[in-house]
C-alpha cells in the first residue's frame, strides 16, 4: 500500500526469491514420499526507516526469511501439499513479525513422479514430467487469504478433430480454410480458490493436490474428448472456452479461471523443385513443427460480477 | 396497462414510492411521468435510478441517456451512467461519462481540458481525479468517482480504499455501502461484502440489487442454499430481474449437490 513520505507516493517490500528446497518423507512401510519446490518470498511491512533513516531494526533478514523455508520443511511431519505449504509459510511471517502486515508466497512445484517398474509402483525411484504444479497465496495478518493455483507447461496435441474456417478474409489473408488441421498448444493456466481466510480451508490431508490433479484431469478431458470418437474443435478460441467452463462447472470452490494457450502451429510440407513438379505433396501427413511465430489466445472466465 | 398513467401528478407519486422504498411500484408511477413529460429530465433521473436499485442496468441505462439528452450537464446522471456501463464492462463508454462529470463540475471542471474528450485514455482520467481528490479530499463524490474508476481497471484495493474514503463522509448513502459491498466480493473478499450489503439493506430494505449481490456472494463460497433465499427474495420484489433468474437458476443446480463449507471442515 502506498504511504506519503516526503511528498511522494513510497511502496515497497522484500523479500527471498526462488529459495530452491527439497523434502523427503518416509513411511512406516519403506515407501518414500519427495518434493522439490522453488519458493519465492515477498514480505509487505513496516519497515520504512530502513529506507528513510539507515536504520534496519524492522527488517526481517532475507536471509532469514530463507532460512526460515528449510526449518519449515524440516517442521512438518507429514507430506503436505505445496498450496498448503505457501500458506503454512506466510502465515508464519505474518504472525511472527510484528512488522510484517502481508506474505505474498509463490510456489513452482518441479513435476517429480513416482516410477513403475516391471508394472509396480517404486517405492523410492522418481523421473521428471513436464507440466508444473503452481501456486501463489497473500495472506495478511487478520488471517485474510488470497489464492491461486495453476499450471504451466501442460504441453497437448491432437492430430485430427480441429479446423478453422469463416473468419475476417481480406488482402493480407493468405489462409485458406480447413475443417482438418493439428491441434497443439501448451497449456498456462491460473485458477482462483474461493477461500478467503487461513481460519476456513479444507482440512482434509493433500486436498489443494488432488484439486490440481482433478483440474488438469477436466482441462485435458475436455481438449481431447472421448477416446474414440473425440471432439470437434473450432477454434482454439473455442476450446479454450470448453475447458474454463468445464472447471468452474466441476469446482465449486474455484472462483475464476485464466487460460493461456498458444497455437503451437505443424505446418503442413509441400516440396516441389525446378526439375520435380512434386518431391512431397502434403496428405495431412507430413508437417513442420514450428513454434515461432505462435498464435496467442487467452481468457478468463469467471463467476458472476457483483454490481455496484 | 399501467395504472399510473392518467394520475395527476405521477413525478410525485413515483418519489414518495421510490422514497418508501417500493420499486417496482416508483418504476411505474415514472413511466408514467416521462410519458407525459418526456423532457422532464428529473422523471428520467429518477426513473434510471430506480431500475439500478431494482438491477436492472439495461432499463437504467436507457433512462439515464434520456435524462443526459435533456439535461447534458447533470453530475448524478454522468455518474451514474459511468457506473451502470462500467457494471456492464463497457469501459470506453463509462470513461466517457465519469470524464464528463469532472468536465461539468463547477470545482474540478478547469482542470479538465475540454479537447481530451474525443480520446479518452483510462490513465489521464485516472490521473485527474486523483488531482481532484487532491484538490478537495472532504468531497465525497469524487472519492466515489474514483473508486469506480479504480473498478474500471480493475485496482480493487484502490477502489475500496476510494469507497471507504467516501464513506466516512457519507456513511448513510446506501447505494455507497453497495459498491464498496460489489468491490470487494469482485476482489475474493465474500464475507466483507456480505457486512457491507448488510449495512446497505439496514439502510434502505427493499434494496433488490443489494439483495442480488448478497446472493452472489453466498454462491461464490460455495453456500448455495443460503444463496436461493437471496434471489429469491430479490425476484419477490422485482420479478423482471433477469440477472437475479439467471443466478438462482445456478444456484438451484448446485445446491444440494455439494456439502456446505462447514461440513467438509
Amino acid at each position: 500500500m502506498a504511504k506519503k513520505l516526503e511528498g511522494f507516493n513510497f511502496e515497497q517490500r522484500h523479500g527471498k526469491a526462488r529459495v530452491r528446497v527439497a523434502r523427503v518423507w518416509r513411511s512406516k512401510e519403506g515407501r518414500h514420499f519427495m518434493v522439490e519446490w522453488n519458493v519465492s518470498i515477498s514480505l509487505l511491512s513496516d519497515s520504512i526507516i530502513a529506507y528513510v533513516d539507515d536504520d534496519n531494526s524492522d527488517i526481517v533478514a532475507t536471509d532469514t526469511i530463507k532460512n526460515t523455508v528449510y526449518a519449515k520443511a524440516k517442521e512438518r511431519k507429514e507430506q503436505l501439499s505445496v498450496e498448503e505449504f505457501a500458506i503454512l509459510l506466510a502465515k508464519h511471517f505474518t504472525s511472527f513479525y510484528r512488522q510484517v502486515t502481508s506474505a505474498i508466497v509463490r510456489i513452482v512445484e518441479k513435476p517429480w513422479e513416482r516410477v513403475s517398474v516391471d508394472g509396480q509402483l517404486h517405492e523410492h525411484g522418481f523421473k521428471l514430467g513436464s507440466e508444473r504444479h503452481t501456486t501463489e497465496v497473500t495472506v495478511q495478518k487478520s488471517g485474510a487469504l488470497q489464492m491461486t493455483s495453476g499450471i504451466e507447461g501442460l504441453a497437448l496435441l491432437k492430430t485430427t478433430k480441429s479446423g478453422f474456417e469463416g473468419f475476417i478474409r481480406d488482402k493480407y489473408t493468405a489462409l485458406p480454410d480447413t475443417q482438418e488441421r493439428m491441434l497443439a498448444t501448451e497449456v498456462t493456466s491460473t485458477w482462483r480458490y474461493s477461500y478467503e481466510s487461513v481460519f476456513n480451508l479444507p482440512q482434509k490431508p493433500l486436498y489443494f493436490t488432488e484439486r490440481y490433479l482433478a483440474v488438469k484431469k477436466v482441462l485435458m478431458d475436455t481438449f481431447f474428448g472421448p477416446p474414440k470418437e473425440g471432439v470437434y474443435s473450432a477454434s482454439v478460441q473455442s476450446t479454450l472456452y470448453q475447458m474454463a467452463k468445464a472447471v468452474l462447472g466441476r469446482f465449486h470452490d474455484i472462483s475464476l479461471i485464466h487460460l493461456k494457450m498458444p497455437n503451437i502451429h505443424f505446418l503442413p510440407v509441400n516440396l516441389s523443385s525446378k526439375d520435380k513438379d512434386i518431391i512431397v505433396k502434403f496428405e495431412d501427413d507430413v508437417y513442420l513443427p514450428t513454434d515461432e511465430p505462435h498464435g496467442s489466445i487467452e481468457a478468463s472466465l469467471s463467476r458472476f460480477w457483483s454490481r455496484m | 396497462m399501467n395504472p399510473y398513467v392518467g394520475h395527476p401528478n405521477p413525478l410525485k407519486e413515483g418519489q414518495e414510492l421510490f422514497r418508501k422504498g417500493l420499486l417496482s411500484e416508483a418504476v411505474l408511477a415514472l413511466e408514467a411521468e416521462v410519458l407525459k413529460n418526456p423532457e422532464n429530465s428529473e422523471g428520467w433521473r429518477l426513473l434510471g435510478i430506480a431500475h439500478a436499485e431494482n438491477d436492472d442496468d439495461q432499463q437504467a441505462i436507457a433512462a439515464m441517456m434520456r435524462a443526459h439528452e435533456a439535461e447534458p450537464t447533470n453530475l448524478e446522471v454522468l455518474l451514474s451512467l459511468g457506473v451502470s456501463h462500467t457494471n456492464e464492462l463497457e469501459q470506453a463508454a463509462a470513461l466517457k461519462y465519469l470524464y464528463g462529470w469532472l468536465r461539468h463540475h463547477p470545482k474540478y471542471g478547469t482542470i479538465a481540458p475540454p479537447e481530451l474528450s474525443d480520446s479518452l485514455y483510462y490513465a489521464d482520467v485516472a490521473r485527474l481525479f486523483v488531482e481532484a481528490a487532491r484538490m478537495s479530499p472532504e468531497d465525497a463524490d469524487v472519492h466515489i468517482v474514483l473508486g469506480v474508476l479504480y473498478n474500471l481497471s480493475r485496482q480493487y484495493d484502490k477502489a475500496i480504499e476510494s469507497f471507504q474514503t467516501a464513506l466516512k463522509l457519507k456513511p448513510q448513502d446506501y447505494s455507497l455501502w453497495n459498491k464498496l459491498g460489489a468491490t470487494q466480493a469482485n476482489s475474493v473478499q465474500s464475507a466483507d461484502a456480505i457486512l457491507a450489503y448488510q449495512r446497505a439493506l439496514d439502510l434502505k430494505p427493499n434494496y433488490v440489487r443489494a439483495w442480488a449481490n448478497m446472493g452472489i456472494s453466498y454462491a461464490n463460497q460455495g453456500m448455495y442454499e443460503e444463496s436461493v433465499r437471496y434471489y429469491v427474495r430479490a425476484l419477490a420484489m422485482n420479478p423482471k430481474a433477469d440477472n437475479a433468474w439467471q443466478y438462482l437458476r445456478i444456484s438451484l443446480r448446485y445446491a444440494g449437490r455439494y456439502p456446505n463449507r462447514g461440513d467438509i471442515f
